[in-house]
């Protein structure tokens, strides 16, 4: 078989791998530099710790912590169903979202809702501040506790 | 007395659908003056978050199914079928548009139940 | 006559109309204009979103709403664009749905009319997103959480959720980036896709024989 640089497949070659370049070069592209995990740590004072509360809400809005009488625990604020930011709601001691109503209890498990995973329990350390800062790519199993000694 | 013609030209037809244009301007003027948007405080949501009215329904939908089934294969699903409709009709034509007014009926109830009643 | 003639863009408009037309076509019932009202509220949010784009600023949800108060509180006649370019969009998705009903009752689908009747499905569909599009773009906290949402949901998608994710949002609701690609979509691509399907769709209507009695 002899290969002939016609004119023909001189074009048609070209045409696909100016093609196939393009292609790839957008797909690649488009999915290239993604803004991935950038803030997802959140920052609780350490004079909030211990004002009484025992839900409070980190300075960024990522986490909820909760204080029971084994010691704190972080809860990721997304709601496991489709994402939207989980409310306390102080009267009915359960955490709400306001987009499909999923509701879950202080401990994270679910009560109601199409939400059909709980709340996910993230890593909790201390700074040397006495400040607690949560980490919510960590997860951590729910039983785990911060205890300050 | 005023003769009814049964063809008119295309200058007629212009000048129509000008004063179609017009009263439709006015009537988004007119709307945009009596009920003005307003931009919400950005306050951070202690009871419910309602979709425009649009996607009551869907937000209903979400509430109740799986998100593959709410939120993609009935949306996508009913594009679908009126995509196909012209075809299907040719096929069965009582069951399809039978079909297209169930749906059409459901689009509806749904979106008035989640706009106005749950959300 | 060889008169030069320089009125490009009134030919234009002359030209896709029909030289003649049945009369009862044309008057209220039965088509209730509600294809062509679509379009006069397309133009209108055209000339209201391109205002609108002068103080808007893409990005992060906080700068959005900075810069929609803005509009809303300082600039003069800013509310009111917002309200028009926001009824006009409600208007428009109203009207090409009972343009739909109206095509389904008069029996406008049928051959040879099928194939613009998707052509006209995919205009709804587009109108719907850029409807969404617009609403996620307030950047206000409901803004936020429908991204959220709009962002699950699309990772549902089988197969290509994960990239789509990725292409539409950046990979993140949260960030920057998600905000300027809605943003994108929404005064650019989507737009400019809706207006060659809108084209696509008045060239098939005349195409397939005009707005004609019976219809």
């Amino acid at each position: 078989m002899k290969s002939r640089l016609t004119r023909r497949n001189f074009l048609k070659t070209g045409f696909l791998l100016a093609a196939a370049v393009l292609f790839k070069g957008t797909i690649n592209f488009l999915t290239g530099s993604t803004q991935g995990d950038i803030t997802r740590q959140d920052f609780f004072e350490k004079e909030k710790l211990f004002s009484g509360a025992n839900i409070i809400l980190g300075r960024q809005g990522l986490v909820w912590l909760v204080k029971d009488e084994k010691g704190f625990y972080a809860l990721d604020r997304r709601c496991s169903h489709l994402g939207c930011l989980v409310q306390w709601d102080e009267e009915q001691k359960r955490f709400i979202c306001p987009c499909h109503h999923s509701k879950y209890g202080p401990d994270g498990r679910v009560l109601a809702g199409p939400a059909s995973h709980p709340m996910v329990p993230v890593k909790l350390r201390a700074d040397r501040k006495g400040n607690l800062i949560a980490d919510t790519t960590t997860v951590v199993s729910k039983e785990q506790r911060f205890n300050f000694n | 007395m005023a003769v009814i013609k049964k063809f008119i030209d295309r200058k007629e037809l212009l000048r129509r659908e000008l004063i179609a244009a017009l009263v439709v301007t006015n009537t988004v003027f007119l709307l945009a003056v009596l009920l003005p948007v307003s931009l919400l405080a950005d306050t951070t949501f202690t009871e419910m978050v309602p979709a425009p009215w649009i996607f009551a329904g869907i937000q209903l939908l979400l509430k109740y199914l799986p998100p593959l089934w709410a939120g993609i294969i009935l949306p996508f699903g009913t594009a679908a079928f009126l995509i196909s409709f012209p075809y299907l009709t040719k096929i069965w034509p009582v069951l399809t548009k039978a079909s297209l007014w169930v749906i059409v009926t459901i689009i509806i109830i749904v979106t008035i139940v989640g706009h106005f009643i749950v959300f | 006559m060889t008169q030069r003639r320089n009125h490009g863009l009134i030919d234009f408009i002359l030209h896709i109309h029909p030289p003649r037309i049945n009369s009862k076509v044309t008057v209220f019932w039965p088509t209730m204009c509600m294809g062509g009202l679509s379009f006069f509220l397309f133009l209108l949010l055209l000339l209201t979103g391109i205002l609108l784009m002068f103080f808007y600023g893409p990005g992060d949800p906080k700068t959005a709403f900075n810069s929609l108060t803005l509009i809303q509180d300082i600039v003069p006649y800013g509310s009111f664009i917002r309200s028009i370019h926001k009824w006009a969009g409600q208007l428009m998705v109203f009207t090409i749905v009972v343009h739909l009903a109206r095509v389904v009752l008069t029996g406008s689908y049928r051959p040879p009319r099928e194939f613009n009747w998707i052509i006209g499905v995919i205009l709804l569909v587009l109108t719907v997103f850029l409807d969404f599009t617009g609403y996620l773009l307030i950047g206000d906290a409901t803004a936020r959480y429908a991204t959220k949402v709009a962002f699950s949901l699309t990772g549902q998608v089988p197969l290509a959720g994960s990239l789509m994710q990725i292409i539409l949002f950046g990979g993140n609701p949260t960030t920057d980036l998600a905000g300027l690609r809605i943003y994108l979509w929404h005064c650019v691509i989507l737009p400019l896709v809706l207006t060659i399907f809108m084209g696509w769709h008045f060239y098939r209507v005349r195409k397939d024989g005009g707005v004609k009695w019976p219809l």
